[in-house]
């Protein structure tokens, strides 16, 4: 039987006019692991939210949903607790308490479990998921991958039979989403707990899931084993804006027309060689970029730490942007990605070495949580802060970023990339033309990040200099114009994306490693699938 | 405890909190009962000493900064605003100094140094975390709400700086103070609709967990092990010890009209032993966990 089922359901929030879900099913097996993906805004988190009776919006609801037999409304509020997991996307603001431990012990306290019983299961949270060293902190110091893990922890420490997960890593750098993922792997696999999770990290989460249920416009469209769902999905017509979600070694396949899709990048490079043979493409050649224009913003021998008895956090760090270019700035946490952002805008300054930039450009940086930019209760308002009242202007900047049909909504009710792009026009709006972006794509599904990424080489095209902080491989390789690699507090190697990437094994995307040795120079799904098919004919 | 702070409290930081409470009830309540020279000077010896072994030398003379220029004003105040006392010494501005005067504003002077130095300490050990074990249980849902308060100021402080940079990087530089207040006002505003955003986050998180269920117990990482009986033995019998010196009248001194205290005899003798040990527990059980350390040859 079923661990929940959920039976053609229906959900109308309180006041709106449409439904968010219409007619949804989905089952979830004792130990099963679900992913549940589509675009931002088509219902996922409305529907795993009926799952929780806690977390439920208000709203009328037809049609059944069941947890383990029982009528999800009449479960137990004890065991609806302790039994169904939760875990948000903000790794922040879900921390209730000052200490690690003691977040641990949380949701054992509210069942007022003895002390001794809460000693044990949190000592075997602590060794699970190997928080010795953090286990004393005070939660403020911890970094976001760690408090993410947290409240994973805080989760499974009530002994769950089902987890649900509402995009967990939409807040986290890749290599902690990558660490919190295959920590909900083996608590999928080793303790048998089921795994409802919303994400849009497909390549992690694909080879792992035992079912993926596909939603779009608040219908679930297609549900089933994730490789045959995935290859319905690029057969039907469905293929747009999905597609874009899907990880490069489906991409690929897909485009190269082919039934097996592979999941893994190891599948798709096996895949590649069965079927190429001992074929190899010339290598590809790519236009030399165009910068040639005197640098608009140009930094020399940056030095800066943050207090005198500190580690020096930029060691002599060098930095110019072009007119017209979009740069994107790649490096591992702590290599002083953010740091050199902040002295660039000149909200940190540098104790040796000078930021210069041209005269007559304005500089600003949009902050990694934009919503700090947000002052007013609308769209619209917000954009008439910025331009001192001219509505005109206003709107014409709303139309450009295309949030004209969102005027009188609230900023905060925004979706991820509605936000980046509302806080980019409010900067805009006090024209800034060299623009500083800090991890501009965390948290938005493909479809948003190529907006977005639209949006920003438009702004090139009119001579805005952009420099992005980012973790996103792919973004950097498909859409910068130049890429720089920062380690050490130092940038120690530039250069257009292929150059870039081209000749890196490790540090490069999932569609060079997959086919870099039978296409070489290639960095991009597409480039790849082209590449490929001319060896084919 | 402070993650990556300098960690000093080490023998007393790991003792059972119910001791450590014992401990600076003891010492603190004992210096203010005792109104005597010998032992408001002890006590502050005992409570700098112990200042310096848990919190440094740097952070004691900091201390220091603030509790010298208090004892020079109540020293120096209290003669020239008290003019009550037997023996007159001098006329200042026409009025008399008397030799009580000096001496009582000495005696409180060091009295209450010694009451700042023990609290300082006592917010060097006493944790957050502690205090709320040890009065957690008797109003669980009070306890709660001060673990949250002290989780959620670091958050709002980081909140109030990002707030301030965007600010900075829309408007400029706020340069005439209507704009400076203006400023002021419109960061207030973002900050209290993000902090509202959070706590529904965090509202949902807690129910998630069950929040409201039953009666909370109050988790802790303390154990009551015998080193803590021991010394909590040690402490509550010295200072029985002591209250009853004080009840028969030792350890006080008389100074209006004029200065008088018990002799000292067996009794005050006993009472002084025990009024010390107190006193210097805290050092000294500081100063041979560090002898202990340096012999293993572990020291830092």
């Amino acid at each position: 039987m079923a661990l929940v089922r959920i039976d053609g359901i229906n959900f109308t929030y309180a006041g709106a006019k449409g439904p968010a879900l219409i007619d949804a099913s989905l089952e979830i097996n004792e130990g099963e692991y679900v992913l549940l993906t589509g675009a931002s805004g088509c219902g996922k988190t409305t529907l795993i939210r009926q799952i929780k009776p806690e977390l439920t919006p208000a709203g009328t609801r037809e049609g059944s949903i069941t947890y383990d037999g029982v009528a999800i409304e009449s479960l137990n509020t004890r065991r609806a607790a302790a039994e169904i997991g939760f875990v948000q996307q903000n790794p922040d603001n879900q921390i209730v308490t000052d200490y690690v431990w003691h977040e641990l012990a949380f949701g054992l306290e509210c069942m007022g479990l003895s002390v001794g019983v809460i000693r044990r299961r949190v000592a075997e949270m602590a060794a699970f998921f190997g928080m010795e060293s953090w286990f004393r902190s005070k939660t403020y110091a911890l970094s976001g991958g760690q408090k993410q893990l947290l409240n994973l922890a805080g989760a499974l420490a009530m002994d769950p039979r089902l987890l649900i997960l509402d995009e967990p890593t939409a807040m986290l750098d890749p290599l902690a989403a990558r660490e919190l993922l295959d920590a909900v792997g083996r608590i999928n696999k080793e303790l048998g707990v089921a795994v409802l999770i919303t994400e849009h990290r497909l390549e992690q989460v694909l080879p792992a899931a035992d079912k993926i249920a596909v939603m779009e416009r608040g219908r679930i469209i297609s549900q089933g084993e994730p490789r045959e769902t995935v290859r319905n999905l690029c057969r039907s017509g469905e293929r747009d804006r999905l597609f874009f979600g899907m990880s490069a070694p489906v991409r690929i396949f897909a485009a190269l027309g082919r039934e097996e899709l592979p999941l893994t990048v190891r599948d798709a490079r096996l895949g590649l060689k069965d079927m190429l043979g001992d074929k190899k493409a010339q290598p590809l050649s790519v236009a030399a970029p165009k910068i040639s224009a005197e640098p608009v913003l140009n930094a020399k021998e940056l030095w800066f730490r943050y207090d005198a008895k500190g580690a020096d956090v930029l060691r002599g760090a060098d930095i110019s942007l072009c007119e017209g270019e979009l740069m994107c700035l790649l490096g591992g946490n702590g290599a002083g990605k953010s740091t050199l952002l902040s002295v660039l805008c000149g909200l940190n300054k540098a104790y040796r070495g000078k930021v210069k930039l041209d005269n007559g450009k304005k500089l600003c940086m949009l902050p990694q949580n934009a919503r700090t930019l947000f002052t007013a209760d609308t769209v619209l308002g917000e954009l008439m802060d910025a331009s001192d009242g001219d509505e005109a202007r206003a709107k014409a900047m709303a139309e450009r970023l295309e949030l004209s049909g969102l005027y009188d909504s609230h900023p905060y009710d925004l979706s991820g990339g509605e936000t980046q792009r509302l806080a980019i026009g409010k900067l805009l709006l006090r024209d800034a033309n060299v623009l500083l972006l800090d991890e501009p794509t965390k948290g938005l599904d493909a479809y948003a990040k190529l907006q977005l990424a639209n949006m920003l080489k438009g702004l090139c095209k009119e001579g805005a200099a952009i420099l992005a902080v980012t973790h996103d491989v792919d973004f950097a390789a498909q859409y910068a114009d130049e890429c720089a690699m920062m380690f050490d507090g130092g940038i120690i190697s530039r250069g257009e994306p292929h150059e870039f990437f081209g000749g890196n094994r490790f540090y490069t995307t999932d569609a060079n490693r997959i086919a870099g040795d039978v296409a070489p120079g290639c960095i991009t799904s597409g480039e790849v699938a082209s590449q490929c098919k001319k060896l084919l004919q | 405890m402070e993650h990556g702070a300098k960690v000093r409290a080490r023998y007393f930081a790991a003792l059972h909190p119910s001791v450590c409470m014992a401990y600076f009830v003891a010492a603190i309540g004992l210096t203010l009962a005792c109104s005597h020279p010998a032992a408001a000077a002890l006590s502050l010896a005992g409570g700098t000493a112990f200042s310096t072994l848990l919190r440094g030398g740097k952070e004691t003379a900091n201390t220091y900064k603030f509790v010298l220029p208090m004892f020079l004003l109540i020293a120096i105040g209290n003669p020239l605003f008290n003019h009550r006392g037997a023996t007159m010494l001098f006329m200042l501005f026409d009025q008399w100094i008397t030799l009580e005067a000096i001496c009582y504003g000495l005696v409180s002077a060091c009295t209450l140094s010694a009451i700042i130095v023990w609290f300082a300490c006592y917010q060097q050990v006493m944790t957050s975390d502690k205090f709320l074990y040890l009065f957690g249980n008797v109003a669980p849902n009070t306890a709660l709400l001060i673990t949250m308060t002290l989780r959620f100021i670091p958050k709002l402080k980081k909140d109030a700086a990002d707030i301030a940079a965007a600010e900075t990087m829309l408007n400029g530089k706020p340069q005439r103070l209507t704009q400076k207040l203006g400023a002021v006002m419109r960061r207030l505003s973002v900050l209290l609709t993000m902090s509202m955003e959070a706590a529904v986050e965090t509202a949902d998180s807690m129910r998630a967990r069950g929040y409201g269920e039953a009666r909370r117990t109050t988790f802790h990482l303390f154990r009551f092990d015998t080193r803590s009986a021991a010394i909590m033995a040690a402490v509550l019998s010295l200072a029985a010890v002591c209250t009853a010196g004080r009840i028969y009248g030792y350890g006080y001194m008389e100074f209006y009209p004029r200065i008088y205290a018990l002799d000292t005899d067996a009794g005050g003798a006993a009472m002084l032993a025990a009024y010390v040990a107190v006193m210097f527990m805290g050092a000294i059980l500081e100063m041979k966990e560090a002898a202990v350390w340096r012999s293993c040859g572990l020291t830092e």
